[in-house]
């Protein structure tokens, strides 16, 4: 009776203890969430927030077409698992159609974290030139709006130089000046975003105290610049097992797939059948955490 | 009868908690509706800060920026003796029931991972918004050459956390004396940050320094503990991936390929 009073306190202050823990960790998932909102929304309500401004200033358009339809398809975690999925159907097996949905899932997650890298450094080298341009360009021209018109016909085709444009455009009709720059912000990049706060409170600055500003900040994005890299350098050594070691994993599962005395263990054996399952979920839970801090580490 | 009116007070306790949740949910998710309705994304940020409530004398303005630093410093939302308690219950129950300390026992291992993971992502927060802080003060007494004037203009610039604490301390007696408020700041927080500009300030004062080199020279040191922070967080998150990617990808490999190999080299022996 005593150990059974014993068992059921111990039991309610567990259940206690994680009803509380719920309850803590709901607020951090709330604040996520409206974080995701915000960013989800961000573009539209910046649009909003800009009466004054034409809507087709700030089309995202451009920053969107950049990439081919093929790119966007394949860049979209519908499209892997849709082929998980299917490829699931097709072999409709109890060992191999669990196995294409994750192995599927893994390979478009290496796939995807790739391409972000891929993209998000050749943005990093296109925001570095104009920085370093612009830095050169302002002190002759001794003027803001001057010295972007002069850097944005030489910037490299793509989303920057058609944003730069737009942001040359604001400048010259007489907008307000911090508002000029908001189509860089729509890049959602942590030093370009600085860049453009810096020059919307960078007007009227004498030109001697404006090029000490920039070459501080030139130097801050340098060395910012030199973690990305290594950051990357690290995310695509990681991608780089990834892929070696789920190359090794197909090979391993489409043996014990195909080999009857293979398949007749796994498949006679609950528990061993079971683990194999689980094994797989703590796969498809990996590639998401993978997925996760690779953004998280790109956009810090 | 004790352990009956033990089971009823458990499930009242866990219904009142659910109550609460409900009722939070409910008033966040109306919260968020109207903001994001209303509002531009900065506003939305600070909104949250806003809401706590308003300070008309200095000791009511002092307080409140207190706790919204306080608020701003706090390293995570899971109290360390949660996740300690969390951990012994899961240890006291191995003894009782071994079903239920595995399901304790997932539940203590994802509170931990969760908890350690929002440290160091709010640790990095605290760290990016100084450096942007100093950045900000440093840029506006660019324009403005004078102490006073850049701390008032940071409060409509300011885009951290730290702005809407810096507005109400620049309206209590603190306004007469900055570098104390900046000591404050410091203590509040705990950032040394703050206690370097302080110090640097009080050198420009005395005119051993200029104030913009001295404020130059704590934005450099901020930027080199961020850059620091951000160099080892990459380096800890890709070691520990790289050792997740051999464990989670083998697994598969090991229960589904493994497993029937040694099964089968032991029935051919």
């Amino acid at each position: 009776m005593d150990s059974n009073i014993s068992s059921n306190i111990i039991l309610w202050s567990c259940a206690a203890l994680i009803a509380l823990g719920v309850s803590l960790a709901l607020r951090p998932l709330i604040d996520k969430l409206l974080d995701l909102i915000i960013v989800a929304t961000s573009k539209r309500s910046r649009r909003r927030s800009i009466d004054s401004i034409n809507e087709e200033d700030f089309d995202l358009s451009y920053i969107e077409s950049t990439a081919s339809h093929l790119s966007q398809i394949l860049e979209s975690k519908t499209f892997w698992g849709v082929i998980g999925l299917a490829l699931a159907f097709v072999l409709w097996d109890k060992i191999s159609s669990p196995v294409s949905i994750v192995l599927v899932y893994a390979i478009g997650t290496a796939y995807r974290i790739d391409r972000s890298i891929m993209r998000a450094a050749r943005l990093d080298t296109q925001i570095d030139s104009l920085i370093t341009s612009f830095r050169s360009r302002v002190v002759s021209c001794e003027n803001i709006n001057l010295a972007l018109e002069e850097i944005a016909p030489v910037l490299s085709e793509g989303a920057l130089k058609k944003s730069t444009e737009k942001v040359c455009r604001l400048l010259k009709s007489n907008r307000a000046f911090r508002q000029s720059f908001y189509p860089w912000l729509l890049f959602e990049h942590p030093m370009l975003s600085r860049f453009a706060f810096l020059l919307s409170s960078a007007s009227g600055l004498a030109p001697s105290v404006l090029e000490e500003i920039l070459d501080t900040f030139q130097r801050n994005q340098q060395s910012w610049m030199q973690i990305r890299e290594e950051t990357r350098k690290g995310i695509n050594s990681v991608t780089l097992l990834m892929k070696s070691l789920l190359s090794l994993a197909i090979g391993a599962l489409a043996v014990a797939a195909i080999l009857p005395s293979w398949r007749a263990v796994l498949l006679e054996n609950t528990l061993v059948y079971v683990f194999y399952l689980v094994s797989l979920v703590v796969m498809l839970g990996y590639t998401t955490i993978v997925q996760v801090e690779a953004r998280r580490l790109e956009t810090a | 009868m004790l352990s009956t009116i033990l089971v009823y007070l458990g499930t009242g306790l866990v219904f009142l908690g659910s109550c609460l949740v409900s009722r939070f949910l409910a008033v966040k998710g109306i919260d968020l509706v109207v903001k994001i309705k209303n509002s531009v994304p900065a506003q939305r940020v600070f909104a949250r800060l806003q809401n706590i409530g308003s300070a008309d004398t200095d000791e009511e303005k002092i307080e409140l920026a207190d706790r919204l630093m306080k608020r701003f410093v706090r390293t995570s939302s899971f109290s360390g003796w949660y996740v300690v308690a969390v951990g012994a219950l899961a240890a006291a129950l191995s003894l009782v029931s071994l079903d239920a300390c595995y399901f304790v026992g997932v539940i203590a291992i994802i509170i931990i991972v969760v908890w350690l993971q929002s440290r160091k992502n709010i640790s990095k927060k605290i760290t990016t918004h100084s450096w942007l802080f100093v950045q900000n003060f440093h840029l506006r007494l660019s324009h403005r050459q004078d102490l006073y004037q850049a701390l008032s203009d940071m409060v409509s610039g300011d885009l951290t956390p730290l702005g809407k604490p810096l507005e109400l301390l620049l309206q209590t007696h603190y306004q007469s004396n900055l570098p104390n408020l900046l000591r404050h700041m410091a203590e509040v927080t705990n950032l040394p940050l703050f206690f370097d500009l302080a110090d640097q300030i009080d050198l420009a004062t005395a005119g051993r320094v200029s104030l913009q080199e001295a404020v130059r020279q704590v934005e450099e040191r901020s930027l080199r503990e961020m850059n620091l922070e951000s160099r080892e967080d990459a380096r800890s998150t890709i070691s520990t991936l790289t050792i997740f990617s051999i464990i989670a990808i083998m697994l598969p490999v090991i229960v589904g390929f493994g497993a029937p190999l040694v099964t089968l080299l032991s029935a051919g022996r």
